[in-house]
């Protein structure tokens, strides 16, 4: 049985203008021990999506409807008390900016105890932070460094704190909300690294969001493409890369730079993404699709599975696809 | 001075004072130096497009902007067409930086949100006093906006960035460096803030730019693949220096330094089963006010040998164009 | 095409700033109380007659309210509303022309002590410091007394003595503003510090400042009051503090002449109350940090 299995979740913010559909049917699922990349260019309602599974929505968002599984037990409707007792323990999430995550005034391992302490509030302060300790030498800093300053870690460094005190409940369901963007390419590798080792090791599932596509290839074993609050494209990582479907995905991948083959830069795709408060019926890439027929303008794609693995969410595709049954 | 060279580096130094409390202050005389330019070389060559790489810290920005005079070098000399920097009065640094612009990294910032499209592109013509007649200054930021790829230019006049996107922006940025038609730009990490789809617009930009108006880059970015993809030749920087330079082809084709060697090994590359051969490195860059003696790379260096930790490396030619700081190659 | 151009710009500005100012209900009460008093400022004085009564009319002295004098007349018997509509005239003009003085000293200092840094920054701000803690009262005080009690002075006097804290304000947003990259790009461009402070950062602090000289503007007339009141106002021309003072002077609340004390009062109060709701609700729109949050 999958860990987590998201089924067809909504998510609208309630805006004066309107309501902005910005996640609308996401459908995945993770097992126990698996990477699952969540990719997508800003405002594609990916970190819309993250915020959803872990209910920590700004408060003009709301969940519209579907369903999210954690072990078997739907989350959607769960209270804020039932979601405190959840997050962390079984579910918990790593942000971006590192940095504005840990209070500067205290040292990392108090605040690392005190997430502990929610949770297990049987153990001993003693046992307490030598858990800290543990988590420590889990992402590879030294546990002496639980008595450290958040700003006595360097960008990378306070990211491992972070994962750390992700880790320190025991979940087993792990989002990465871009935990990599704005540090160095070597930072980058090291801390993926890290994640996929942890990963591997006990069993996590890693849920990793990230506009960067060569990167979720690199640590992830299948692959979500989001587009203005859709998914588009759906499949293991070696599938989606040696035959991505979606014309959206499709330019993605030309877009990173394949070393080792010849230079050239690939012409940018037009346009920009649509206003999602009035979304276009059709298909939501339709104006920016360079295989579009007359028929994407109107007709609204679905996400249908190509082989049992692959999904896509494309007009051109679904017909390929009848054709060939029929 | 070669005058295929449109820019000569030597020596390039910027040290900084380390802001330390009163108490440090009152209590010890020596203040620490940040070296966070360390003794940079290298040239440009007319119409060429030069990276530099490396990680955050590693003073490729400082580098960037201390050729541009935007920050004060501490030592070195930099030659533009053969003309010392150093030595400008005000009136003719205000001459150099018509020809030499700069492109910051991040369009939501560096543009002035007060100001309309019109009066940023403008604003150079003004402060230079290049041209008084509403007229030509129309004329004139209608063909920089249209140079930089926005179609249409005019109905950009009286739009606010707000107002636009950041691919947009940055064009708006680029349109107003070109608006005085330099010859050399500073691009500092000019697409990191943009989404993958309309980098590589921006980037194709530069190339045109580059073949039509025989505009120099120097192209600062954390991101070598990046860096192979649009430079002719790459430098590589690791805490103030360049260890290696040359073609664009053979810096990521074979890559000489031990430290370009680990950065090349972790380009992402989805075609590659996870992490199997990256070269990670152990610990992190040093601290720019205590670096380690000898070559500063060696405490992370897998190849160091006792040399490595005495003597200083210097940037030596191990084939034609190509230099590397390291006593093992 | 370029008229059209800013025209467009400015109609373009001026909209959405209403928009956002529209939300906001102090704000719009506030506003309303000040064109009420703009009003009554620019044409009241033609309608109503400000004469002492003639000695015929000895009975008029010190009426309470009734039809013929809505608010009743003082102990000259000049009508009480009459008063209060001239004043509100000199009250305004002593507000905002002090105001302005006192902005064009705290956004010249603020600025150019925040940009330039270093030496400048610490003396203009010893200076400000000093402004900051003297007791503006007693400084108002000895500066009318030796000058000399007349309108100039008084609005001089309040413009020099209110500028300390808008410096300060001035200074401390200068000093984020000119480390965006936007300062640096002007100065790539060539820009000269002049044409920095004056195009960059100028318009970017300009909001504070504007929502500032609505504040400040009714400390000033405040002050314009609490001077007049204590006797070292223009005894010439009438305002809500000379109002005051006369009625003290003549013991109108020990007569219980409460018509001649409770409107100034309540004129000053309502127009300070007016500037700071608008002001608060210029701070909320201009100020994108405490803008509530559109998305």
């Amino acid at each position: 049985m999958s860990i987590l299995e998201v089924e067809s979740l909504t998510t609208y913010y309630k805006l004066r203008k309107g309501m902005v559909k910005a996640c609308e049917n996401i459908s995945f699922s993770l097992e126990k021990g698996e990477g699952l990349g969540l990719v997508g260019e800003s405002g594609c309602g990916k970190t819309t999506a993250a915020l959803s599974l872990i209910r920590l929505l700004p408060e003009n968002g709301e969940i519209m409807g579907g369903s999210i599984n954690i072990n078997g037990r739907d989350i959607a409707g769960y209270t804020e008390e039932e979601m405190r007792q959840i997050r962390m323990k079984e579910i918990s999430i790593i942000f971006q900016g590192a940095m504005n995550a840990l209070n500067p005034v205290r040292t990392v391992g108090t605040q690392i105890v005190e997430a502990i302490k929610v949770h297990y509030n049987h153990l001993s302060d003693k046992e307490c932070w030598e858990r800290t300790g543990d988590l420590f030498e889990k992402v590879e800093i030294d546990r002496e460094r639980v008595r450290d300053y958040p700003h006595e870690f360097s960008g990378g460094m306070r990211q491992r704190v972070m994962i750390a005190m992700a880790l320190s409940c025991d979940p087993f369901v792990v989002i990465g909300d871009e935990p990599t963007t704005g540090l160095d390419v070597m930072v980058q590798a090291q801390v993926l690294q890290l994640l996929e080792d942890l990963r591997k090791e006990q069993g996590l599932g890693l849920l990793l969001i990230s506009h960067d596509l060569a990167c979720v290839g690199e640590t992830c074993d299948k692959i979500v493409v989001m587009y203005a609050g859709h998914i588009v494209e759906y499949a293991p990582t070696d599938i989606l890369f040696k035959q991505p479907l979606h014309p959206y995905t499709k330019s993605l991948m030309k877009a990173i730079p394949s070393i080792g083959q010849k230079r050239e830069l690939i012409p940018p795709i037009p346009g920009s993404p649509p206003d999602l408060i009035n979304p276009p019926a059709g298909c939501r890439f339709f104006a920016r699709c360079p295989e579009a027929v007359a028929e994407c303008e109107r007709k609204k794609p679905v996400l249908v599975s190509v082989t049992e693995d692959h999904h896509c969410a494309c007009l051109l595709v679904d017909s390929k696809v009848s054709d060939t049954s029929g | 001075m070669d005058d295929r060279n449109i820019l000569e580096v030597k020596n390039l130094e910027v040290h900084f004072e380390a802001r330390s409390g009163f108490l440090n202050n009152l209590l010890s005389r020596e203040v620490p130096r940040i070296r966070a330019v360390d003794g940079v070389n290298f040239n440009l060559k007319k119409g060429e497009i030069l990276s530099l790489a490396g990680e955050s810290g590693c003073g490729k920005t400082t580098t960037g902007k201390a050729i541009l005079r935007l920050v004060e070098p501490t030592g070195g000399k930099v030659y533009f067409r053969g003309q010392d920097l150093s030595l400008l009065t005000q009136k003719e640094l205000r001459e150099f930086r018509q020809q030499a612009q700069i492109i910051f990294q991040d369009p939501y910032e560096s543009l002035n949100p007060r100001q309309t499209v019109f009066a940023t592109v403008a604003e150079p013509l003004e402060v230079n006093r290049i041209c008084d007649n509403t007229k030509e200054k129309e004329e004139r930021v209608a063909r920089a906006l249209s140079d930089a790829g926005l179609k249409n230019p005019r109905d950009y006049f009286i739009r606010y960035p707000h107002e636009l996107s950041g691919g947009q922006r940055q064009r708006i940025a680029i349109a107003s460096a070109l608006v005085l038609k330099p010859k050399f730009i500073v691009a500092d990490e000019p697409v990191t803030m943009l989404d993958l789809s309309i980098r590589s617009g921006i980037l194709k930009l530069m190339m045109e730019l580059r073949d039509n108006k025989q505009i120099s880059y120097l192209f600062i970015t954390h991101d070598l693949s990046l860096a192979w993809l649009i430079s002719d030749r790459i430098a590589v920087m690791y805490s103030g220096n360049i260890v290696e330079i040359g073609g664009a082809e053979q810096i990521i084709g074979s890559p000489a330094h031990p430290y370009t060697k680990a950065l090349v090994s972790v380009i992402p590359n989805p075609e590659r089963s996870s992490g199997t051969d990256r070269k990670l490195l152990e610990g992190e860059i040093p601290d720019p006010s205590s670096p380690p003696r000898g070559c500063k790379f060696h405490p992370r260096c897998s190849y160091a040998q006792p040399c490595c930790r005495e003597e200083r490396p210097l940037l030596r030619e191990v084939e034609k164009d190509r230099f590397v700081s390291c006593h093992l190659v | 095409m370029s008229d059209n151009r800013t025209v467009l710009l400015i109609k373009k500005k001026f909209s959405s700033f209403w928009k956002t100012f529209r939300q906001n209900k102090t704000g719009l009460i506030g506003l309303g109380i000040l064109v009420l008093f703009a009003l009554m400022a620019i044409i009241g004085p033609y309608l109503i007659s400000y004469n002492a009564a003639s000695v015929e009319e000895i009975s008029t002295i010190l009426n309470p309210p009734d039809s013929e004098h809505w608010l009743g007349t003082d102990d000259l018997g000049k009508d009480v509303l009459a008063g209060l509509v001239r004043g509100s005239r000199i009250s305004l003009l002593v507000g905002i022309t002090s105001t302005i003085i006192s902005m064009l000293i705290g956004a010249v200092i603020g600025i150019s002590s925040g940009y330039y840094g270093g030496t400048i920054d610490a003396i203009l701000m010893r200076l400000t410091d000093v402004f900051l803690v003297i007791p503006w009262l007693p400084l108002m005080l000895v500066l009318t007394a030796i000058l000399g009690a007349n309108l100039l002075n008084v609005i001089l006097v309040i413009g020099i003595t209110s500028w300390a804290s808008t410096a300060r304000i001035i200074r401390s947003q200068t000093l984020s503003i000119k480390e965006r990259p936007f300062i640096e790009r002007a100065r790539a461009i060539g820009s000269s510090n002049f044409h920095i402070m004056f195009s960059h950062i100028l318009p970017n602090v300009f909001p504070l400042i504007f929502a500032n000289t609505i504040l400040v503007t009714a400390i000033a007339i405040l002050s314009e009051t609490t001077l007049s009141f204590l006797g070292m106002g223009d005894p010439t021309r009438v305002s809500w503090g000379m109002m005051l003072h006369f009625a003290f002077e003549a013991g109108a609340t020990i007569i219980g002449a409460w018509w001649w004390i409770i409107p100034p009062g309540l004129a000053v109060v309502s127009v300070v109350l007016g500037f700071t709701f608008v002001g608060n609700a210029l701070d909320e729109v201009l100020n994108p940090r405490l803008r509530r949050r559109e998305r």
